[in-house]
């Protein structure tokens, strides 16, 4: 998972969660958006079958996670523009749908 | 009960984002801002209005967010470290002044507590919506530093780091905050024991008609990662020209 900002404290519970049901699961969370973090992103690109980009937008650093995977991993997006947080559950229902297709 | 051990200068509080960040930015050297309230970014130039003063510093607010960067860029190049705060709306006033800010290479930083956009969008609701406006919302093409907080703690230790950057590669440094980040009280303790590392610009050494504003420094581009070149500081009466033209050494 590559979250930034309030979104990554509710993947970060997510991830903990995502654990204790056996999934392995793991989170990078960006405090340098700009310059985009492409060395440490493409490290955990290579060793991840998926990457979920939870955010609050409609995708704008989740497209830089595309722009730097250049096929080697799955990148899902989750986004939300009604002006309220995403919260861990839907994180977590997240990653439960991800790994189980 | 006080503790034996707890030195005089800790303190204990319940901090906003917004708050941290004013901590922040005085721990840092800041003594200039200038800025138009807008919530949820509206604290930090409450507390700023209050503490500046205190510390010697200025506070001005400004007619709109253009003329606030305007007045931040121009304190930055007289010599002090210089901030402001918006939220998105407020944030696309200021592109203009934020591309010459990264072509003049003036430091500065700006906080844009992010909401929901676009236009007067949804105040006040968190979003992370100006993640890509920090990054391509002045025209050009030009370097940019962008970070992001997501505790209280880290809206204080962003804000020095973002200081620090500005005034190492010397480049306007946004600060993103969601809403709820900034208007979110947590549990912060604040040290002044506590060793920060504080970057502060090259002051010139050459009498003021030999001073070239843009010359390389000794300390070089490589070397200790400094790409700094003396700014001036006040009371060093050099004229300098900074336009927002592409410039040599000379400006």
């Amino acid at each position: 998972m590559v979250a930034y900002g309030s979104v990554a404290r509710s993947a970060r519970r997510a991830v903990r969660e995502a654990r204790e049901k056996g999934i392995k699961a793991g989170l990078i969370k960006l405090e340098t958006i700009w310059p985009f973090p492409r060395a440490a992103i493409e490290k955990i690109l290579h060793v991840s079958k998926t990457v979920i980009v939870p955010e609050m937008n409609m995708g704008q650093i989740s497209r830089e996670v595309k722009r730097v995977n250049r096929g080697v991993a799955r990148v899902v997006t989750h986004n939300k523009v009604d002006g309220t947080i995403i919260t861990p559950e839907e994180i977590l229902a997240r990653i439960l749908e991800t790994t189980q297709s | 009960m006080k503790r034996k051990n707890q030195s005089q200068s800790r303190k204990e509080a319940l901090l906003q984002g917004n708050e941290a960040i004013v901590e922040g930015a005085l721990r840092a050297g800041c003594r200039f801002f200038a800025g138009y309230p807008i919530t949820p970014a509206t604290e930090i130039s409450e507390m700023l209005s209050a503490r500046l003063p205190q510390e010697d510093g200025t506070f001005i607010q400004m007619e709109d967010e253009i003329a606030s960067l305007g007045a931040v860029i121009g304190a930055s190049l007289a010599g002090v470290k210089a901030m402001t705060a918006t939220s998105g709306p407020g944030f696309s006033l200021m592109q203009e002044n934020l591309g010459f800010a990264a072509i003049a290479e003036v430091p500065c930083v700006i906080v844009n507590v992010m909401r929901g956009g676009p236009s007067t969008g949804l105040p006040t609701l968190p979003s992370q919506s100006d993640v890509m406006q920090a990054r391509w919302g002045t025209h050009g093409d030009h370097p940019v530093i962008a970070l992001c907080a997501s505790t209280v703690r880290e809206c204080y230790d962003i804000t020095i780091r973002a200081f620090n950057l500005s005034e190492k590669f010397r480049t306007p440094v946004i600060v993103l905050v969601d809403e709820v980040v900034a208007h979110m009280r947590e549990k912060i303790v604040l040290s002044d024991d506590e060793q920060v590392e504080i970057v502060d610009r090259i002051k010139p050494t050459v009498p003021p008609e030999w001073y070239i504003p843009y010359e390389d420094n000794p300390r070089g581009v490589s070397g200790d990662g400094q790409l700094w070149r003396g700014l001036p500081i006040p009371c060093h009466r050099a004229h300098a020209r900074h336009p927002g033209l592409p410039h040599d050494e000379t400006g």
